[in-house]
């Protein structure tokens, strides 16, 4: 099977609406008795956007803001309580049910820690093969010849110089890029990234990084990159989307957004990139306080308690994502330095 | 079967682990053959050239390790004991095992509910004491050794069902699984294909220490005199030197047996212990 | 805290319950004949219908379990079939004799192997180490029983420093009562069982608490403990040792087990009237009534233990969050 057989299969683009998830937090048996109700801590709170084939999405916040459970929502590792997600024409959320393996073979992940993501108990063609395996593929030639190719495509060549080996005879690097390999073999349309970089050392950071970039390139592959890290975001991300509080704050092209961010939030994160910004004109707004409890969301802007331009209005309403096609913001009072 | 050939290679690394494995290499022998070269009948009574019982005889070329009261060869009888303290040994650990894997795999891995009930019934069995209710199910549903195995599995499991349970809490938290669950894995091949693989070396301890445990238990059993009637183990020799009243007057019918015991088990731990540093090599030593 | 005892007194209620309802079946399901176990086989045909009908036994078998559950809330057991006395008479003096020998020989074992074992490993690599953890390991592995035996040969028989068996002089309190305990005699008879229980016993901790002990020593705080000027034995005392006895604490309810068992054995072989022995003695005489009770008190024993030992790991634990 020829690697580049998987084009058109990728070529859908990616809806999500309104997706939630909420957790709660068990109550014990005397507050039950005591009639208190079960505190619901929204981990991610109604959250939207668009990714097109080949493209990349950064989704950017502290910890704790929700994107890692957006993520593993999106992958299906978690119930929504709320929202849909459509690849193409298809209702995903729908397929999980009807259809899990179908489901699982469009979306894939690529976790944080290289270290616990590979079964130390494998050899690395049985970690890549089992995918396959588990979706219902006979063992054989042809399966092993994917293993192969997938390996060589994520970087680990020669790929029979790794077949037979243990995850804990690879560097940090290497294991991730087994992690890549085992999560294209399945030629998914949607890639998920959690911080897949964060746990390297700097000098194979980059190398990771052109390896994603290129494999969104040559599959077409829809790619969440998700990171807290706003130094690297500029480098493999076409659009970027800051999460606060388990929701979107503001979302739009990456160099624009950080060029002139249009959100408080965005701006006083892009504020602390320890590099210089171009075009830093503005002196960095100050925000106080920690990020507020998420079973303790306050009314209004969720952001207000903590921002230097919050009034009255944003301390009651809620503020609803606005702006053109490419660039949202959800601020009463967005910056307007650099309209697009 | 691959895995107990990694656990021979590991163990063999060490000295004391080498040095443990010949001992139960030669157990193992003796409990294949040892009818086969006892130079006598275990159950026959020895007479003397004057035609007399030879009761409590002392060692002698011809009776290694002299006779009993009854004038019973005891080296016979000795080494018809290899085979019964290590196949009801054997069997129970086996038994142990894969009772205590299961449901500590079953239990670790699905929580919730499942977890729940499974534990409190660990802990009802963990209330049985154990020599005690062995003794209980074996007098009232007959002795054999089957009955002995199935009375020691009964309430051996419940730690082994604990510990494992323990690892997979640990492990089903690893991105590993969240990984294999997200390629369409069900829960079951989840379960026993991914997680485990990684919880078998602690089982094998298990295994061992369970042998070791089994072996001592089946000696008490047959010492209490609630052995199976048909075999002669190790247990039952000490077993019938106690009732004899005499043994004070025959240390070559008391000693053996208890020696024999104490070397196998010791054996059986050692190899456990010498495995278990592999695994964690902090645990150095001897 | 308080809640954490509720939720185990209340798990403990459970397993009591299970337990006791187990024990039922077990003694009426197993094969043979179900009567034969609550009444004596030696009454002829007429008698026994009577008994089983006394005892309820034509009754279905749920009313017979409730009947047995209403019993054992006034710790009535039944009667001997042997001496036809209350089952809970003969348990009770039993139950005094077993505890004054398992209760202080196990807290000696523990104390003991915990020292001493935080000790080698303190003083680790030596020779003394190599051959302290060889003789445990041997000791561990020979069974109790035959360990008993031998002290018996050579301490009552050939040196006759102890006498062989039993709990005071047979025939000297034809009246036993609870100033037997406060006599010489008594605590002659036993120191040997005594002794054989707690070396045998202390074995098993000694070995954990060295393994965990060596793992500990490498650990930052004991670094930081010395770095911060205080004396070696502060160190293992107040550091090293301290952290270590909370796997040793998690044994507990195992080890537990292993004394009840261990009772079985030492009172079978030093003809010592413990519970364990009267069981025995109980079930070559198929005298069931008197077998159950003995189990059933050995059974909430054990169940008393883990309950206290999971409290106890609770309290040492600074991480449990009591909920």
């Amino acid at each position: 099977m020829s690697p580049c057989a998987h084009d058109t299969a990728a070529s859908a683009m990616i809806e999500v609406r309104d997706l939630a998830r909420h957790y709660t937090m068990q109550a014990g048996l005397m507050d039950r008795l005591r009639g208190r109700q079960p505190l619901r801590l929204r981990a991610v709170d109604g959250v939207s956007f668009d990714l097109a084939p080949g493209e990349v999405l950064g989704l950017v916040g502290e910890s704790g803001c929700g994107k890692s459970t957006t993520g593993r929502l999106l992958v299906g590792l978690e119930e929504p309580a709320a929202g849909s997600v459509r690849i193409g024409s298809e209702d995903a959320m729908a397929l999980r049910r009807t259809d899990r393996r179908a489901f699982h073979r469009r979306v894939q992940m690529v976790f944080q820690d290289p270290y616990g993501s590979l079964n130390p108990y494998l050899t690395i063609s049985e970690i890549i093969a089992r995918p396959l395996i588990y979706q219902g593929h006979k063992r054989g030639p042809d399966l092993y010849a994917r293993v192969t190719v997938a390996l060589e495509q994520a970087g680990l060549t020669p790929a029979a110089q790794f077949l037979t080996r243990h995850p804990h005879q690879l560097s940090g690097g290497q294991r991730q890029r087994v992690c890549i390999a085992r999560a294209i073999v399945l030629d998914p349309s949607v890639l998920v990234a959690d911080e897949p970089i964060s746990m390297l050392d700097v000098s194979i950071k980059w190398g990771i990084i052109r390896l994603l970039k290129r494999l969104v390139a040559e599959r077409n592959i829809s790619l969440l990159y998700i990171t807290h890290d706003l130094a690297t975001v500029g480098a493999i991300c076409d659009r970027i989307a800051i999460m606060y509080l388990g929701r979107i704050v503001e979302i739009g092209p990456v160099d624009q957004v950080l060029a002139a961010p249009r959100h408080p939030y965005t701006a006083a994160l892009v504020s602390a990139i320890p590099v210089a910004v171009p075009g830093g004109k503005r002196p960095p707004p100050e925000i106080s306080g920690a990020i507020p409890d998420a079973a303790q969301i306050p009314p209004g802007c969720r952001f207000a308690p903590r921002c230097p331009r919050a009034s009255d209005l944003c301390r009651s309403t809620e503020p609803t994502m606005t702006g053109s096609s490419r660039w949202h913001v959800a601020c009463h009072h967005p910056a307007t330095g650099a309209t697009a | 079967m691959q895995i107990i050939f990694t656990f021979l290679k590991a163990v063999w690394k060490t000295p004391t682990g080498r040095f443990s494995l010949i001992v139960l290499g030669i157990f193992v022998a003796l409990a294949i053959f040892g009818p086969l070269i006892a130079p006598h009948d275990p159950m026959v009574r020895n007479y003397g050239p004057d035609r007399k019982l030879l009761r409590l005889a002392g060692p002698s070329w011809d009776h290694w390790l002299g006779t009993t009261l009854m004038g019973r060869d005891i080296a016979s009888q000795m080494l018809h004991g290899a085979r019964p303290a290590l196949i009801v040994g054997g069997l129970t650990a086996l038994g142990t095992v894969a009772i205590g894997l299961n449901i500590g795999l079953i239990a670790g891995y699905f929580g919730g509910r499942i977890d729940s009930i499974l534990m409190r019934i660990t802990d009802v069995f963990l209330g049985l004491p154990f020599l005690p209710f062995i003794i209980v199910v074996l007098s009232l549903s007959g002795r054999s050794l089957t009955t002995i195995v199935i009375a020691m599995t009964l309430v051996m499991w419940r730690s082994t069902a604990r510990v494992i349970r323990a690892q997979v809490l640990s492990l089903r938290e690893m991105p590993f699984v969240a990984a294999a669950r997200i390629t369409g894995a069900s829960d079951l091949a989840i379960l026993y294909r991914e997680v485990a693989p990684n919880v078998l070396p602690l089982a094998l301890v298990n295994t061992a220490f369970a042998l070791a445990w089994a072996i001592i238990t089946e000696a008490s059993i047959g010492f209490l005199g609630f052995g199976d009637p048909q075999s002669i183990t190790w247990g039952s020799i000490l077993y019938d030197a106690y009732a004899s009243q005499t043994m004070y007057r025959a240390p070559w019918w008391v000693v053996p047996p208890g020696i024999a015991i104490m070397v196998l088990v010791s054996a059986v731990y050692f190899a456990g212990r010498a495995y278990e540093e592999v695994l964690n090599p902090r645990l150095k030593g001897i | 805290m308080t809640r954490y005892i509720l939720r185990r007194l209340f798990y403990m209620a459970v397993t009591l319950f299970a337990m006791i309802t187990l024990m039922f079946f077990l003694f009426r399901m197993l094969p043979g004949d179900p009567t034969a176990t609550v009444i004596s086989p030696a009454l002829d045909e007429a008698a026994r219908e009577a008994m089983r009908r006394r005892f309820g036994l034509d009754q279905p078998l749920f009313t017979q379990y409730l009947a047995y559950l209403r019993n054992l809330a006034v710790l009535d057991f039944g009667m001997s079939f042997r001496t036809s006395a209350p089952v809970w008479d003969m348990i009770e003096l039993r139950l005094v004799n077993t505890l004054l020998l398992i209760l202080p020989s196990m807290i000696a074992a523990y104390v003991i192997g915990a020292f001493g074992g935080a000790l080698i490993a303190w003083h680790r690599g030596g020779k003394a180490e190599g051959s302290v953890v060889l003789f445990a390991t041997a000791v561990q592995s020979a069974p109790l029983f035959w360990l008993s035996m031998l002290a018996i040969l050579l301490f009552s028989i050939t040196l006759g420093w102890f006498p062989t068996g039993h709990i005071v002089t047979p025939g000297k309190f034809p009246d036993p009562t609870w100033r037997m305990y406060l006599t010489w005699d008594f605590l002659h008879h036993l120191a040997l069982p005594f002794l054989v229980n707690t070396c045998y016993q202390l074995c098993f901790p000694l070995l954990l608490m060295r393994s965990t002990m060596l793992s500990t020593i490498g650990e930052d705080y004991v670094e930081l403990a010395r770095m911060k000027g205080l004396t070696e034995r502060q160190v293992l005392y107040g550091h090293a040792m301290r952290n270590s006895l909370l796997p040793l604490a998690t044994t507990l309810p195992m080890i537990l087990g292993w004394a009840v068992a261990g009772s079985v054995v030492i009172e079978s072989v030093f003809s010592w009237p413990g519970l364990g022995l009267l069981m025995i003695e109980a079930i070559t005489r198929s005298d069931y009534p008197v077998v159950q009770g003995a189990f059933l008190l050995i059974a909430v024993l054990t169940i008393l233990g883990t309950f206290v030992a999971d409290l106890l790991y609770g309290l040492l634990d600074p991480r449990i969050v009591y909920r």
